[in-house]
């Protein structure tokens, strides 16, 4: 099976970086110029991977053997040079397979463009020793502009993306209506519900499923235990993948009817969600629309948690640059996908954040995740919901 | 387990070692002495976290802002350092607050980029960095108790759901691949399990799918279309977590009574593990252990898929060292866990496999975690074993 997103192209990358050849590191960049998807693979620090393209005489794709049936499906047209599951040193059977098809092509002096942030130290250690004449050079500020614009088939992932992990947690949500009180619904139980409807709704794996609430409900993570509780504001943080394409969104509930103060606080957060997305458009700065959500907190008075930045951009993984933060002066770009993520604290310190994807572009700025009216706080009070 | 067991065993360590301090890198050498579950550290592309330890001083973790009050709030180490850009920002400035901007520091140099440590050596041009990979992954494959304990209780947990799956297929009823590896998941979590996503995959695979570790790519693990057909052997695997600790759990079942060649190939395995658990024991080495049981399955025209291993040790990632592979010379210690994971072809060309989690006891090795026997495949019949759907 073949993801429908061919990917950048390698020979394409090397025309780009001006370089005789690539070699990559990062699952996700991988992905992006590939469109071979791993998504675990970061998750396995003693299995390295390696793509490997040498001008238009050679590529090679260097990854453990129960993975390699996973590369050779997803349509790489190259070789696939595969390590046993169980070899202790990778590093040096890479450099050994790099090193034959180097030899092989009959130069010693090429230019090589490579992922300075991601190669592993001892690899480019053992290359730069064996191939001294070599140039490596380091593109990653390249790549990282490269992969933060989106093709109109990456938005096309992303926005199917996006609205599979909605119905998701809409799905998840409803199934909560009336079951509370007499199934006291664990909060695990109720993420495992996230992934199925994502799954569903057709998404290819799930990410990150936690629920806020109880002693966990002041940080970013916790992992979910326990039940959920009549009267807590509640906060839903979840990832989800679509043909290696990531939504990541989080969403506010009540369980029973909303408090004034739970409300006002929610609206408060809106009002300076609406002010970031108004911002969104081509030439602005991350940094500027950072500090003008910053700004209009301090003067109405919201308790704004600023430190976890106001959002980031999103594709072949969950959270990546730029980010909207005080110190990125990235300017937005047409193409981008940003998913706006501004944390505030609720009534009991709650932290309380409304995700949604934007797609920015010359003709405007659209939303790609908000298949739900989000306006208002969601309440857990009714009856079994129909879905 | 004890959530400063670890903090206290690395300091034990670090007294005994060449290093007076460490600064440790990498997904599983976080969790490691964290401790707690911390699902999202592999996503973290931009923002590096690192733990820098010192003799006779409380260890110190460096985060970005952003995830502060959650490592506080999960993890073992209270003191949290935070940055806002980068990692650099704040490195040098903790190490000079301890006067070492001339020390030798132990460095976890597998974990991190060359244009990191570049960077780092860049800013402390004093310091002389040592790579500490070895040491760390040394005291990481000798389990604590409290750790040999945790892995047996999910190793135990995931095989009781896992058994759990599979009494819900029916051979006159099946259900599809997709069906099969959600109920693995779901029995998992009633067991207590954490099935957060990323490297928390379940696979239900039949037929043909089962000729490949991860059939359908990229839907991984998730199944498709499929049904489950009669007399087909069907592979179900999970990696599961409790309080961060893996297990790595894969199972076969059949479709009906096995035929002669499928009861033959499972036999093959269960062969593969006797042999393998009667030589895994402190004193021999991995790759020793490895040659042995290639020896055995060539004597005994066994077709052992080498390319798999025949184990790995397991811990707060699913897979680490030390592995029972021909490449790896680590000598077994008591202490440590191990699954081993024989995989031989099966008669259409199934991959046909049986994980067990196994540890090295003083003299020998035990086998921990069996729900039941599975000296013999599981049997899927023609009604629900448990007489419900």
């Amino acid at each position: 099976m073949k993801n429908n997103v061919e990917g950048y192209g390698l020979h394409k990358a090397a025309e780009t970086f001006n370089s005789n050849g690539v070699m990559l590191n990062s699952p996700h960049t991988i992905n992006h110029f590939t469109g071979i998807e791993l998504p675990f693979a970061t998750h396995f620090p003693d299995r390295p991977l390696v793509c490997f393209m040498l001008g238009s005489k050679a590529s090679v794709f260097i990854c453990p053997y129960e993975w390699s049936g996973a590369v050779a499906d997803q349509g790489w047209q190259g070789d696939i040079t595969a390590y046993g599951d169980g070899e202790r040193n990778p590093i040096e059977f890479g450099v050994e397979v790099i090193a034959q098809l180097i030899e092989k092509s009959g130069s010693t002096a090429e230019r090589i463009a490579i992922e300075e942030k991601f190669i592993p130290y001892p690899l480019y250690l053992q290359l730069q020793e064996r191939f001294p004449k070599n140039e490596w050079v380091g593109v990653d500020k390249k790549i990282e502009l490269i992969r933060m614009q989106k093709s109109p088939a990456a938005l096309e992932l992303l926005h199917t993306a996006a609205e599979q992990l909605e119905f998701g947690l809409i799905g998840a949500v409803q199934h909560l209506e009336g079951s509370l009180e007499e199934n006291g619904y664990t909060l695990s139980e109720f993420c495992e519900r996230i992934r199925v409807h994502v799954y569903e709704t057709g998404g290819t794996a799930g990410g990150l499923a936690a629920v806020a609430a109880g002693k966990g409900k002041g940080q970013w993570y916790d992992q979910p235990q326990g039940k959920f509780t009549h009267g807590e504001l509640v906060r839903i943080e979840a990832t989800s993948r679509y043909y290696g394409y990531w939504a990541n969104t989080s969403r506010m509930m009540v369980i029973g009817n909303a408090e004034e103060l739970q409300k006002r606080a929610y609206a408060e957060n809106l009002q300076l969600k609406n002010k970031a997305v108004s911002m969104l458009k081509p030439g602005v700065k991350c940094s500027t629309l950072y500090n003008e959500v910053a700004d209009l907190a301090s003067e109405e008075g919201i308790d704004f948690r600023g430190e976890f930045g106001i959002g980031h951009s999103i594709g072949v993984s969950e959270r990546e640059a730029p980010f909207l933060r005080v110190d990125d002066d990235t300017a937005l770009l047409p193409g981008m996908c940003i998913v706006v993520a501004v944390y505030t604290e609720g009534p009991q310190k709650e932290l309380i954040c409304v995700k949604d994807t934007y797609y920015i572009s010359e003709e405007g700025t659209v939303c790609i995740s908000d298949f739900h009216n989000w306006e208002v706080l969601y309440e857990v009070n009714g009856f079994r919901s129909a879905h | 387990m004890n959530k400063s067991e670890i903090s206290k065993k690395i300091q034990f360590e670090l007294s005994q070692s060449r290093y007076e301090q460490v600064l440790l890198f990498g997904l599983d050498n976080i969790r490691y002495v964290v401790g707690g579950v911390l699902p999202f550290l592999g996503t973290l592309e931009n923002e590096q976290v690192a733990v820098f330890f010192q003799q006779n001083e409380e260890p110190i973790l460096i985060a970005p802002l952003w995830l502060k009050d959650t490592f506080r709030s999960i993890g073992s180490i209270r003191n949290v350092q935070v940055y806002t850009s980068t990692i650099e920002d704040v490195l040098p400035i903790l190490i000079r607050r301890y006067g070492l901007e001339e020390a030798e520091i132990g460095i976890s140099k597998k974990r991190i980029s060359y244009k990191f440590y570049d960077s780092l050596q860049n800013l402390l041009p004093k310091v002389s960095f040592y790579e500490c990979d070895q040491w760390i992954t040394d005291i990481r494959m000798v389990k604590t108790e409290g750790e040999q304990e945790l892995l047996t209780e999910v190793a135990r947990k995931t095989d009781h759901g896992l058994s759990g799956a599979a009494h819900h297929v029916m051979v006159y009823a099946p259900r599809p691949e997709k069906g099969l590896s959600e109920i693995i998941r779901v029995h998992c979590i009633e067991r207590e399990l954490d099935m957060v996503g990323y490297e928390s995959l379940s696979i239900g695979a039949s037929g043909e799918h089962t000729h490949t570790p991860w059939p359908e790519a990229p839907y991984f693990g998730v199944g498709r279309g499929k049904y489950l057909e009669e007399n087909e052997l069907v592979r179900m695997e999970i990696r599961a977590s409790l309080h961060g600790y893996w297990s790595d759990s894969a199972r076969m079942l059949t479709m009906g009574s096995p035929t002669t060649e499928q009861a033959n190939s499972y036999q093959q395995v269960v062969a593969i593990r006797k042999k393998a658990l009667s030589l895994l024991r402190p004193g021999f080495a991995a790759s020793d252990v490895a040659r042995e049981i290639l020896g055995f399955c060539e004597a005994n025209n066994i077709a052992v898929v080498k390319e798999h291993g025949f184990g790995h040790g397991i811990g707060v990632v699913p897979i680490e060292p030390p592995f029972i592979d021909v490449s790896d010379p680590t000598v077994l210690k008591n202490g440590m866990v191990l699954v081993i994971n024989p995989t031989v072809r099966g008669p259409s060309g199934e991959l046909v496999r049986s994980y067990d989690t196994v540890i090295i006891g003083p003299t020998s090795s035990r086998l921990v975690g069996w729900y039941k026997n599975w000296d013999e495949p599981y049997k899927a019949v023609a009604s629900y074993q448990h007489g419900g759907g």
